[in-house]
């Protein structure tokens, strides 16, 4: 295990020994919840990609979210992305590990309807990513439900991005991508400090703003969430799927496993 | 089969009923100040309760153990409840829960 990793581990039991509390179901799907005016909460975010075809992948991306409720329907937040990639023995590719800082988000969060008091939870999300060779614009659309002890829900988003590329004969130019992402979770609330669920996503990416796909993706697995007083933690673990129709993984940019998880504390 | 898939999952989730009863004029005992009052104490449990965990119907507890509920969670969980909403907030949960 290396340094990073090791760090990594410490920081989110750490976090976890001296956290107080909220919930959220799922890593990769948002549902209808905003902050209660006037309170703050502390995220930290783990994701784990790995496993290409050949050689040997790693990517740890970071994130440290600190939320604030404007009001009872309306939350922002702000944050730090970073990230530690490791790559060996890949075809074509320069063996090397790096940590980089990635960008800083801002996020929007404004709750329409509630899961449990409405037919259907709805929430309006916006986020702004800026870094120094990343620019980011995210859009969701977000629907759950609670019925019984179970929550279901959806998101639909849609990203922009730009990002400076280095051309073979060294300039760099800003490259335009974008992608659509279908998400889905159902969660199981088993007693009141522990769930059980399943996660899925689809992921669409094109060249340029919808131009050209470049690649369809398809991720499922299992996910659980605990809570008690002070704190949660919700870990999910995804394996990208054959869709069935005669194509391939991709795993030129997107890895066989992703593994997140995410701690969350109240104060 | 993705598209399928979701029109019947939207269609699924906006059948659902809300298990938040919304106040009504006989639960207020005829009186429109009262009504008023239900409804804005529905407002602060569904908007200040629900950014922290799953709102749960009413119904699952008595008079008694909503009003220890809610003074736990102000006591260990720090919500902001003013004295006005706290109040307002449990005169609506005593009011839908149909019990005593």
């Amino acid at each position: 295990m290396s340094r990073v990793q090791l760090g990594a581990v410490v920081m989110v039991l750490g976090l976890a020994a001296t956290a107080v509390a909220d919930e959220r179901k799922f890593t990769y799907s948002y549902e209808s919840k905003v902050l209660p005016q006037g309170t703050w909460e502390f995220e930290q975010w783990a994701t784990l990609k790995t496993r290409v075809e050949q050689g040997h992948v790693q990517v740890w991306q970071f994130r440290e979210e600190i939320e604030y409720g404007l009001t009872d329907r309306l939350t922002t937040a702000l944050y730090l992305n970073w990230e530690y990639e490791a790559i060996r023995g890949v075809n074509g590719v320069e063996n090397e590990h790096e940590i980089e800082f990635e960008t800083v988000s801002s996020e929007w969060k404004y709750k329409v309807l509630d899961a449990a008091a409405d037919p259907v939870g709805l929430l309006l999300y916006a986020e702004v990513a800026v870094g120094s060779e990343e620019q980011e614009l995210e859009f969701k659309l977000i629907l759950d439900k609670q019925i019984g002890p179970i929550r279901i829900a959806y998101n639909y988003i849609v990203e922009f991005e730009r990002e400076e590329e280095e051309e073979p004969n060294g300039e760099k130019e800003w490259e335009k991508e974008s992608a659509v992402l279908h998400t889905f979770g159902v969660s199981y609330q088993a007693n009141a400090n522990f769930a059980v669920g399943a996660e899925a996503f689809f992921h669409q990416a094109f060249e340029g703003t919808f131009k050209e796909q470049e690649h369809l993706a398809f991720f499922v697995g299992p996910n659980i969430h605990v809570a008690t007083h002070g704190w949660w933690a919700t870990l999910t673990v995804l394996r990208q799927m054959d869709r069935g129709d005669d194509s391939e993984l991709v795993l030129d940019g997107l890895t066989k496993y992703e593994v997140r998880l995410i701690v969350g504390i109240n104060f | 089969m993705r598209r399928v898939l979701l029109v019947l999952g939207l269609a699924g989730l906006a059948g659902c009923a809300t298990i938040i009863p919304e106040p009504t004029m006989e639960m207020a005992g005829g009186d429109a100040g009262a009504y008023e009052a239900l409804r804005a104490g529905r407002g602060v449990y569904v908007n200040k309760c629900s950014g922290c965990h799953t709102l749960i119907a009413p119904e699952r507890h008595s008079d008694g153990e909503w009003r220890k509920e809610v003074e736990e969670m102000i006591a260990k969980k720090k919500v902001k409840l003013g004295p006005e909403d706290r109040e307002s907030l449990l005169r609506y949960l005593s009011a839908a829960n149909g019990r005593d």
